[in-house]
């Protein structure tokens, strides 16, 4: 049963998540619960079956930290802080851009392993997983409580997928991973360089020297 | 409760959902191949030195005809009866593709009516086309979309076989998004033969939206009553995978791994030749127009690179049998440009010296393709391949024809039979 409301349950978070931003894009169109009017449409029946449910049909298996992104995004206007900090962004990013850069070349046919396979496997990328959690725990790094949420639904078995790495990456996730990891590469950048003076400050330097 | 005591209890947490075996965790098997035992093949090689050389052909057809039938399999049930499963439609890739079955009732079978090896096996009674079923749905769009719950938007390739507790299953690709690449596999169970089939279940087998895994060629049973189902991928890389299945109750758990990798090969047809050591036919993709092949010597989880066989192949799916004798009898086009035709050859190894044995079809413009070969427990040979993607053609045989063909005695062996 699970397994049959979880994809169900993460397309109205994408919808809700796709609303929000094009929300942002055109600066703020549109109420603030617009984004959870459209999760809820992926509840209506068509011809029998949850919309979301025909969506399913291009993808059931999305991962846990996708959930995690997609949640940030649509509870953003209600929170008074973000759901996870810069850090937790930061490792999310990082964690899915390593994973898409490392299974998918492999899991289309580049070289003669798949790595895949191990998803499947004791020890495994289950194994990797929980030692990464671990760490991101112990150094409070909130990404680590997306990998024990990730564990729990792997446990229980949300997904129809019983390999690993699906509960960990899925290709829209890797996608906005590889967004963010450029946002905040840009975001560093702009940091660290100091700012160039403006004409105006120049100009107006000038005039308080030349007085 | 103190910072230090939260992560700890977080950390084990962590820990122990990650690294505590899943129950339904799919196992990969380490089980040899299933082959007859020594006995066995020595009572096969005794019947196969008194039987009568035997060679039959039937087509299986649609009432009214269907524009396009393709990609055949067959399976022999526990009561001994042969099915049939193909896929059919207005044309490859339409909406109403469906896939169909026939069986052919041992009682009533063509091992029963043997007609001598000198016929051609175009030349069959009429009362041998009464022996398949009329040709029944068992999966349309309609009914994978009631099953599986979601939006597809055709159904495909299928394979049809039977587990050791006599279950008969099917796999089969189903779409929803783009062509054959966006393929998806599913499978379904029959507990009573292929008359009734139970709700189709997804099978998950890639990282990637879970698309692009297809199915042609004959699984090979493993002692440990596991399957493994050869399969191929089709996006960006294309390439052949082994799907080890564990078949439970009417689910099946899955776990696979790769032959090789690359944009070169595809559906691989995999003879166990000893319980370790296999060989894997592939079709050839690239201008080189051979069929290639591997080797195993662990029981399918590594392969050796991929190497040319001395048959050419155009770009086309082949099927590949062991006989009793332990010789490999191979189905195929013989040709480098075209599937004009569809031939027969025998190696004594597999790898080296193929001798033509018998051209069953061959028509310019017309196209013979996707074999399927099975070997009954009754010692008959059972071929199926797409004729002229407009019907299935049946044509079986017993490995005393085989043998009779090879040594020349009709003074045909080698030559193509018109």
């Amino acid at each position: 049963m699970i397994d049959w409301c979880y994809p169900l349950l993460v397309w109205a978070l994408i919808l809700g998540a796709s609303t929000r931003g094009v929300q942002v894009l055109f600066r703020g169109l549109g109420p603030r619960w617009l984004p959870l009017l459209a999760c809820a449409a992926t509840f209506a029946p068509v011809r029998g079956l949850p919309l979301g449910r025909w969506l399913h049909g291009y993808n059931a298996n999305f991962s846990i930290p996708l959930v995690a992104v997609l949640l940030g995004v649509i509870l953003k206007p209600w929170l008074k802080r973000p759901l996870f900090n810069e850090q937790a962004d930061r490792a999310s990013c990082w964690f899915g851009c390593v994973a898409g850069m490392s299974l998918y070349p492999v899991a289309l046919g580049l070289g003669p392993f798949d790595l895949y396979s191990i998803g499947w496997q004791w020890p495994g990328v289950a194994c990797v997983a929980a030692i990464l959690a671990v760490f991101l725990i112990w150094r409070e790094n909130s990404f680590g409580l997306v990998l024990l949420a990730a564990g729990v639904a792997w446990q229980v078995g949300c997904l129809e997928s019983d390999n690993a790495w699906d509960y960990l990456v899925d290709p829209l996730y890797v996608a906005l991973s590889f967004i963010g990891l450029i946002l905040l590469l840009r975001q560093a950048a702009r940091k660290q360089k100091p700012e160039a003076p403006s004409s105006s400050t120049k100009l107006s330097a000038a005039v308080s020297n030349g007085s | 409760m103190t910072s230090l005591t939260r992560r700890s209890l977080l950390m084990t947490a962590a820990a122990t959902l990650w690294c505590w075996p899943r129950g339904d965790r799919a196992v990969f098997p380490s089980s040899p191949f299933e082959l007859p035992s020594s006995a066995e093949n020595a009572q096969r090689a005794i019947a196969r030195r008194a039987e009568v050389p035997r060679v039959f052909s039937h087509f299986i057809e649609h009432h009214p005809p269907l524009a396009y039938a393709h990609c055949p399999s067959l399976c022999e049930t526990a009561g001994g009866k042969i099915i049939c499963a193909w896929y059919a439609g207005s044309r490859e890739g339409a909406k109403d593709v469906a896939v169909w079955m026939s069986d052919l009732d041992r009682t009533d079978s063509v091992a029963d009516r043997p007609i001598s090896s000198d016929a051609p096996v175009d030349r069959v009674p009429d009362s041998e086309h009464r022996t398949w079923s009329p040709p029944r749905v068992i999966v349309d769009r309609e009914i994978a979309v009631d099953d599986l719950d979601r939006y597809l938007r055709k159904v495909g390739n299928a394979v049809v076989f039977a587990d050791a507790q006599k279950r008969v299953w099917l796999v089969y690709v189903t779409i929803a998004l783009g062509g054959w690449s966006g393929s998806s596999l599913n499978a379904r169970c029959s507990l009573d033969g292929g008359a009734t089939w139970q709700p189709s279940q997804r099978l998950s087998l890639s990282p990637f939206l879970n698309v692009s895994e297809l199915v042609r060629a004959a699984p090979v049973r493993l002692e440990s009553g596991e399957i493994g189902l050869p399969i191929y991928h089709e996006c960006v890389g294309q390439f052949p995978e082994m799907l080890w299945l564990r078949p439970t109750s009417d689910r099946l758990t899955v776990t696979k791994t790769r032959l090789t990798g690359g944009r070169t090969f595809l559906q691989p047809a995999i003879v166990p030749l000893v319980p370790h050591r296999a060989i894997a036919y592939l079709r050839n993709v690239s201008p080189a127009r051979r069929i290639d092949y591997q080797e195993t010597t662990d029981g399918g989880f590594t392969w050796s690179p991929p190497r040319h066989l001395d048959l050419p192949n155009p770009n086309s799916s082949v099927a590949a049998l062991r006989l009793s004798s332990g010789s490999v009898l191979i189905a195929f086009n013989d040709s480098a440009s075209s599937r004009e035709n569809l031939t027969l050859a025998v190696s004594l190894d597999g790898i080296n010296d193929w001798k033509r044995i018998a051209v069953l079809d061959e028509q310019p413009k017309e196209l013979f393709a996707y074999p399927y070969l099975i070997q009954a427990t009754d010692g008959l040979i059972h071929l199926a391949y797409a004729w002229q993607m407009k019907k299935i053609r049946h044509v079986a045989f017993n490995e005393a024809w085989v043998e009779r063909r090879l040594s020349g005695e009709d003074g045909s062996a080698g030559e193509r039979q018109p």
